[in-house]
């Protein structure tokens, strides 16, 4: 035992997982994105620089003639409402409980003042300039506030206390700021709140007739410093638009199209048009326009005067194109007044046209432009134009995030040809919105890359028994034989000794120690994309479209919304991997897709419209004989009864379904917002029909018995996230060994769910449950008062559960609970006063019973029968908020695992599971069970920011970590992901199976070679000494 | 001219008084006579072969114990953690009285039995059985040494690994 410790403190002095400076890039990889980008503004000071903000809540500047990204601000969950580019930098309004007015320094995007008002946000914000630069106004939840830019004080503050009204529009002209909102009434109406400049006291409030939002296609309101304010609006379904008059009450008009602007239109092309405000610097407010005409779709730029007190339009500029479908997207202007629009023709073919607004709308440049479809990218949706009259870039972006650069360049343009204009730059971020992901193994390269049915010859003499010792010997014997010669023929190639020679492009060891995998992610935007686990490159990557969805009528979402991916086929020498991917299409019906995992080629036999919706696909370790596939159990959840299927629908798949003796249990109800789990016994399958079915084979379906429930909605709770252990995993021990060498068993319990559950209708309070999914029993449960468990934001509460271990993770705030939540908590904070918030991670470790060497009876586990679990834990502080948390897997579980962590702005990090080990003995009169290697109890994780996995590299927003074995025991692959990608291999406990750097096989070589020649030479000498001695 | 030897330090050696007698030259010469006549004199009773042996074999049979004294000094400076300086200690502490014990009866043979002829064979069962417990506690010391060191397998911990798994009785899937 003292030995093992040895071993252990031994092996935990080189956990150091810093690498060197010469493994940068070799041993991990990572992607910085900033995802699919949501809006685009150009930068007034620099002509090469595009401000973007995202689908991921980024604020990113980017480089239009590089591709790179300069800078980028991950917002997390607080969404920007607002942005507006000012003299020293870009003015952000950003939240979601708190209101945050930050301005960036357009440069470097560092922060140059930040102010916070403790009130909530709406949906809405914005921002308003005034006419010297050097004050703003702008609104967010119900406040207005007067900034003054330079150092961000704040000038006057008000709060509208106009009930029930959200603001998200602010202007100003002379000395009144006008704010517009919705009424959340009865009636939804667009409300104007007049205030004045100088103090911010309301001056006048009042309900227009406009039931549009604000920012509704058919709004627009329209404004320059130097004019009064109008308000256009044209209802939904209607052709009359409306104007009214920002300040008057009374006047509003109601103007017949014809009469507002110089266009004949049909009624119907009328209420398909949109509206929207251009600021070209002009006295008047200028207005765009876009409509469909005689089947052309058409582009109007209109400026607005005042004539004789009425609002009148005149035509200012006008398009047309092709197109049919168009939208405000497909068009940007710049602030040097350069319009770029994207004409979209087929799949991935458009063109692109630049216009100069302020030479009259001269065209400058167009051109031709082809997507790149070797990754099965979608179609062009937006673009964006940095540059001026002369030159600039203009960015189109596809619907799945692909973003490509083109230049453009003022020249006298001939109609009759058109330019073909190559990308210079192309950028994915579609791996920045990733739903889930799957680690496949690949073949080896030694069998040409490929897959074979030839057996080798340890096959054909001993068949495939891969669990007999004597086989898996031979096959390994084989396999060295056979990479000898492979090496040695390679060798010989250069010599020309052989012609056919395997190409060997990539380094071998990478294969056979089980690093070289593919990682299959899928995204939002229907995309499944294997990636190379050693060099990060996109191997493959499908679009899986929604079948009855032609992908030529561009509508917004042609793919499925996948939600989770199955890895049902591992790569053997004789088999490819198989993935299995569940979508939802437009139907909101289920749709199983099967790709090669190899190829990524779409296996049509067993890809199905399910014809319902899936509430849930369960998985199972049961293998189809005839598929070779994992078989996966399909359940549908109607109003009373769940029923589940087989999938692949063979025979075959029952037949090994029938193996599990039909002891199945399953639980529904574990995702986030539910307030019931309810467990399952799954019935007998049966046989539904046996005909007419596109498998050709018959469905089997069962009926599910309800056998449990836990209702958190009696005590007000709903559940945050659940988690289970891998199903797979394999570990080395069964107990844990104390320090006077007893045992306490592993309470190891495979259908255990971990579950955390926090307050309805509170930001504070949280219940940690260990339940036994196939009984019900609660296992163990701890309430956390004072936890913040906001669901959706960066900080909500984690967990991880593995093997008899789980661990879950809160932002811990003891001034505040759910009695005295949220902006209210003057009272009871008295005894909690002192106590600081702590980023909590609580660790608790389950065993069959608290009594050293007590063990269940029973070989078999059984829920029905077992006791509760001995629960012991422990509560750490973590110094950083975390985003993600992950165990490290290695191949047999002997290595002491780690706990992978994601801090929110701070490096990634790893903790062996010793450091947070629910064990650590407290003080020397701590009478509990506790090993002797493990540390003293502190509660401050330290985090060596030098052993860090990601050294200095900036790796943001991870929300998921994934990991996986290796073939050697020590290593794991593990996977960061969310906005970032990250992939790194990992040695948790040191790598002790791993020959060092400085070790020679030269030297071990050349000493073998001594010693041999060394006895051989002496032979002749020992023999005469020998003859002699026998002569004496 | 051959040369003649007589190794006098090894009287008390009888293997080198066995080689003595047969040595070249030397089959006639009785050495037994000739140590009678002038070597040892005519002693008292006290001074006897079989008292000389018996003391002898008691000196043997007490011998390991002043030894184990020793051993138990040096072990406890080795302390008791599993390092190579302590481990040959131990080693050592367990290997001596084993040996001893092996040897039991080569030790005390040439006791039991005079070399010189005409005295009598003596009874050494007390000494030999003094002799097999003195070693019989070293080698409970040397256990005892092991099984602080945490060497003997006389935990549930030792055992751990041959431990089966357990086998389930029931599936939840997710």
């Amino acid at each position: 035992m003292i030995k093992i410790n040895l071993l252990i403190i031994l092996v935990l002095s080189f956990t150091a997982n810093a690498i060197y400076k010469d493994q940068i890039g070799k041993i991990e990889w990572s992607k910085h994105l900033i995802g699919k980008s949501k809006t685009s503004f150009d930068n007034k000071y620099a002509n090469d620089v595009l401000f973007s903000i995202t689908d991921n809540n980024v604020l990113a500047a980017i480089n239009t003639t590089q591709g790179n990204t300069i800078w980028r601000q991950t917002f997390d969950q607080e969404k920007i409402l607002s942005f507006k580019q000012i003299s020293n930098g870009l003015f952000t309004i950003s939240g979601k409980s708190s209101q945050q007015y930050r301005v960036w320094d357009p440069t470097s995007g560092k922060l140059v003042w930040e102010h916070v008002v403790d009130q909530p946000t709406t949906s809405n914000g914005d921002i308003f300039i005034e006419e010297d630069q050097t004050k703003a106004v702008v609104t967010a939840g119900n406040s207005v506030i007067r900034f003054n830019l330079a150092d961000g004080s704040v000038v006057w503050k008000v709060d509208l206390k106009t009930k029930s009204t959200t603001y998200g529009k602010v202007i100003v002209y002379k000395n009144d700021i006008y704010v517009l909102g919705i009424q959340k009434k009865a009636v939804k109406k667009i409300f104007v709140a007049r205030l004045s400049l100088s103090d911010g006291s309301v001056k006048r409030e009042y309900a227009t007739s406009s039931k549009n939002k604000l920012n509704s296609k058919n709004t627009v309101i329209l404004h320059t410093h130097t004019h009064n304010p109008y308000l256009v609006w044209r209802e939904e379904g209607d052709i009359i638009w409306s104007v009214h008059k920002l300040g008057f009450q009374t006047t509003e008009f109601d103007i017949f199209h014809p009469k507002l602007l110089d266009v004949p239109m049909v009624p119907l092309d009328m209420i398909e048009s949109s509206i929207f405000h251009i600021d070209l610097g002009t006295k008047n407010p200028m207005m765009g326009f876009t409509y469909q005409a005689e089947g052309k779709n058409k582009f109007l730029i209109a400026k607005l005067e005042e004539k004789r007190g009425e609002p009148t339009f005149t035509n200012h500029l006008s398009f047309s194109y092709t197109e049919k479908a168009h939208g405000k997207k497909r068009l940007f202007i710049n602030q040097n007044g350069i319009l770029a629009t994207i004409n979209v023709r087929s799949n991935n073919k458009a063109k692109f046209d630049v216009y100069d607004l302020l030479q009259n709308g001269k065209m400058l440049d167009s051109g031709s432009i082809s997507i790149p479809q070797e990754h099965e990218y979608g179609i062009p949706e937006s673009i964006s134009v940095t540059g001026n009259s002369q030159n600039g870039v203009v960015s189109i972006q596809t619907n799945d995030g692909l973003t490509c650069a083109f230049n453009y360049q003022a020249q006298e343009l001939k109609n009759t040809e058109l330019k073909v204009a190559h990308p210079i730059w192309c950028k994915d971020q579609s791996l920045a919105s990733s739903t889930d992901s799957v680690f496949v193994n690949i073949p080896d390269p030694n069998s040409n890359g490929k897959v074979t049915d030839k057996k080798t010859i340890v096959e054909e003499l001993y068949g495939d028994g891969n669990n007999n010792l004597v086989m898996s010997y031979l096959l390994r014997v084989y396999k060295h034989a056979e990479d000898l010669t492979g090496y040695i023929r390679n060798n010989l190639s250069l010599l020309g000794l052989f012609n056919k020679v395997h190409p060997h492009t990539t380094d071998s060891t990478l294969y056979n120690f089980g690093f070289k995998k593919y990682v299959v992610f899928t995204t939002n935007y229907g995309k499944v994309a294997a990636y190379d686990t050693v060099t990060g490159e996109s191997v493959w990557q499908r679009q899986l479209l929604n079948k009855k969805t032609d992908k030529s009528n561009f509508k917004r979402n042609p793919w499925l919304q996948i939600n989770r991916i199955f890895n049902t086929r591992q790569t053997t020498r004789h088999s490819e991997a198989v993935i299995v991917v569940e979508g939802t299409n437009l139907g909101k019906n289920t749709v199983l897709t099967t790709l090669n995992g190899v190829t990524g080629e779409i296996i049509s036999d067993y890809t199905l419209d399910l014809e319902y919706p899936a509430c849930k696909i369960l998985e199972t370790n049961a293998v189809d004989s005839s598929s070779n596939q994992k078989v996966l159990i399909i359940l549908r959840c109607d109003k009373d009864k769940v029923s589940a299927e087989i999938w692949p629908r063979t025979s075959t798949s029952i037949n090994a379904i029938s193996e599990l003796e039909n002891n199945i249990y399953f639980v529904t109800g574990e995702t986030p917002k539910s307030t019931k789990i309810t467990g399952y016994k799954m019935g007998l399958f049966k046989k539904l029909s046996s005909n007419q079915n596109e498998l050709k084979e018959s469905i089997y379906v069962s009926d599910s018995v309800a056998v449990w429930e836990l209702d958190f909605g009696k005590d007000k709770y709903e559940v945050i996230s659940s988690h289970f252990a891998s199903p797979n995993q394999k570990m080395a021990s069964i107990g844990r060994i104390l320090s006077d060498r007893n045992v306490l068993y592993k309470y190891l319990n495979p259908n255990a769910m971990l579950v955390l559950a926090g307050s309805q209708d509170s930001s504070y309070g949280l219940r940690a449950l260990v339940v036994d999914t196939i009984t019900g029993k609660v296992l163990h449960m701890a309430d956390h008062p004072h936890a913040f468990v906001d669901k959706t934001s960066s900080t909500k509460p984690l967990g991880l559960l593995k093997e008899n271990w789980a661990g879950y993770y809160f932002w811990n705030n003891p001034s505040k609970t759910n009695e005295n939540d949220g902006l209210e908590q003057e009272k009871g904070q008295d005894s909690n006063k002192n106590t600081p918030s702590t980023y909590t991670l609580v660790s608790l470790e389950m065993f069959e019973s608290g009594v050293p060497n007590e063990k269940e009876s029973s070989g078999t586990f059984s829920s029905y029968n077992i006791q509760r679990p001995h629960i012991s834990s422990k509560s750490y502080v973590l110094p950083y908020a975390v985003t993600a948390m992950g165990a490290s897997t290695t191949h047999n579980g002997i290595a002491v695992q780690s706990l992978a962590l994601a801090f929110r702005n701070q490096p990634l990090a790893l903790i062996p599971l010793t450091e947070i080990d629910s064990l650590r003995p407290v003080g020397y009169g701590d009478k509990t069970p506790t090993s002797d290697y493990l540390m003293p109890y502190k509660p401050l994780v330290i985090i060596d920011s030098l052993a860090s996995p990601s050294y200095n590299l900036s790796i943001s927003g991870v929300s998921e970590i994934r990991s996986t074995s290796t073939n050697l025991e020590s290593t794991s692959l593990v996977l960061f992901y969310g906005l970032d990608v990250f992939c790194t291999r990992l040695s948790p406990s040191g790598s002790f199976d791993v020959l060092s750097v400085s070790f020679s096989k030269l030297n071990l070589v050349a000493t073998i070679v001594t010693l041999v020649v060394a006895s051989i030479v002496t032979v002749p000498f020992v023999r005469r000494r020998v003859l002699g001695d026998l002569w004496e | 001219m051959s040369k003649i030897y007589v190794d006098l330090s090894s009287l008390s050696n009888p293997k080198n008084n066995k080689a003595a007698e047969k040595a070249d030259g030397f089959l006639g010469f009785d050495y037994n006579a000739f140590l009678r006549n002038t070597v040892i004199e005519k002693k008292s009773d006290g001074d006897s072969d079989v008292f000389l042996r018996n003391k002898r074999a008691w000196d043997l049979a007490t011998g390991p114990a002043k030894t184990l004294a020793m051993q138990m000094f040096m072990s406890w400076m080795s302390g008791s953690s599993v390092q190579i300086f302590s481990i040959l200690i131990t080693g050592m502490v367990l290997m001596t009285p084993i040996k001893a014990i092996m040897s039991i009866g080569s030790v005390f043979e040439p006791l039991e039995h005079s070399r010189i002829s005409g005295e009598a064979d003596i009874n050494l069962f007390i000494q030999k059985l003094i002799f097999l417990m003195i070693n019989t506690v070293g080698i409970i010391f040397g256990l005892y040494r092991l099984a602080i060191m945490g060497l003997l397998p006389t935990t549930t911990s030792d055992w751990l690994n041959f431990a089966l798994p357990k086998t389930y009785s029931e599936y939840s899937l997710h």
